[in-house]
């Protein structure tokens, strides 16, 4: 089994708005374990402890181990909801896992070897095509992250799931074809407007609506 | 500037700005993006002038995305005409953007410039804005 992080978690009987209204004034998040054909439990977790987590990376391919009615459980955060304007993390839902069980992922690709890419040093961009890469893997063998080396890549290169290695177990749910990672894109180029044809155009536009408008005003009159 | 290339309506109804943001809330596709903290119409003219600023300042480098396009026309009666006799002509393209959006992203420089062009971008806008940034979850 991969490295267990512990995070203390309490258990929530109250479900509704006006319950959760009152977790998330005490500081806390609501959450959710689900999975291996038991009942879902709703849990809460403190702010401060999951935004750390958070800070640290790789919050969604860690096992933690919860305390769950005095019962050590296995689970994997599945998804993380934030606020659109706070960014603050709102809810998260827990799976639970077995010792055996096989789960779909998306693990973070790592790129190395920037300075040695000739098409990044003539000012390329890497445009990062797929930042996590989804596979299946067992819960036993979660890799932390996919790591893809840039050194000979030239502007309109592209990397592909081929070019690394994936750890033992691990299969990318795409099978069907060579997926794309990343590409050596070329930089944006400045598109100077050219000033004097635009204002030509509005000066047309607002002198071609004033006659229409002096037209109509005469016909009144 | 940004318009559409054909509509099916020539003439929109100004509409209201309410509520927030449901979708392009997170960073699709760059590493650093500009936030709107405020609801408000952004024109076409306003949107060219933040890219153009941002592309300036990182001198050709990285790479920009703009996520938000106007699409919605809105019309202006010429000075000195009385009311009435129906709606002025289209002027000008406006989106109407909910706090929550990202309205712009960029990847291939490092965060002080990255932070740096969209202050000179949101120097442009007639929102408050934040810099968010990409965490590998």
């Amino acid at each position: 089994m991969a490295k267990e992080n512990k995070l203390n978690i309490e258990i929530r009987d109250t479900t509704g708005k006006s319950a959760i209204k009152k977790i998330i004034a005490a500081g806390n998040i609501p959450s959710i374990i689900y999975g291996l054909g038991q009942e879902p439990q709703p849990i809460s977790i403190n702010r401060l402890t999951v935004q750390k987590e958070l800070k640290a990376g790789g919050f969604l391919t860690k096992i933690f181990s919860l305390d769950v009615n005095g019962k050590n459980t296995l689970a994997i955060p599945r998804d993380v909801q934030f606020h659109p304007i706070s960014d603050l993390p709102i809810h998260i839902d827990f799976l639970r896992l077995g010792a055996d069980s096989k789960i779909v992922l998306d693990i973070p690709a790592i790129f190395i070897n920037h300075e040695l890419s000739p098409g990044l040093k003539r000012g390329g961009v890497l445009n990062i095509v797929r930042r996590t890469i989804q596979l299946n893997c067992p819960a036993n063998n979660i890799p932390e992250e996919i790591v893809f080396d840039l050194t000979g890549l030239e502007i309109g290169d592209a990397i592909h799931i081929s070019a690394t290695k994936l750890p033992e177990g691990a299969t990318p749910t795409i099978t069907d074809r060579d997926f794309t990672i990343g590409t050596v894109a070329a930089p944006t180029v400045i598109k100077e407007p050219d000033p004097v044809a635009d204002d030509t155009a509005v000066a047309e536009g607002e002198a071609g609506d004033a006659k229409t408008e002096e037209s109509s005003e005469d016909k009144k009159d | 500037m940004l318009q559409p290339k054909k509509t099916k309506f020539r003439k929109a109804h100004k509409g209201r700005v309410k509520g927030v943001a449901t979708s392009a809330t997170t960073l699709n596709f760059g590493t650093f993006g500009l936030k709107s903290l405020q609801a408000e119409r952004i024109t076409a003219r306003q949107i060219e002038a933040a890219r153009v600023a941002m592309t300036r300042y990182m001198k050709r480098a990285g790479r920009v995305w703009v996520r938000i396009f106007p699409d919605i026309p809105v019309s202006k009666k010429p000075t000195e005409v009385r009311m009435g006799k129906g709606k002025g002509s289209p002027e000008f393209w406006v989106v109407r953007v909910k706090p929550g959006k990202i309205m712009f992203e960029v990847d291939g420089v490092s965060h002080e410039v990255a932070k740096a062009a969209f202050s000179r971008a949101a120097a442009k806008l007639p929102v408050k804005t934040k810099v968010v940034e990409q965490l590998i979850k």
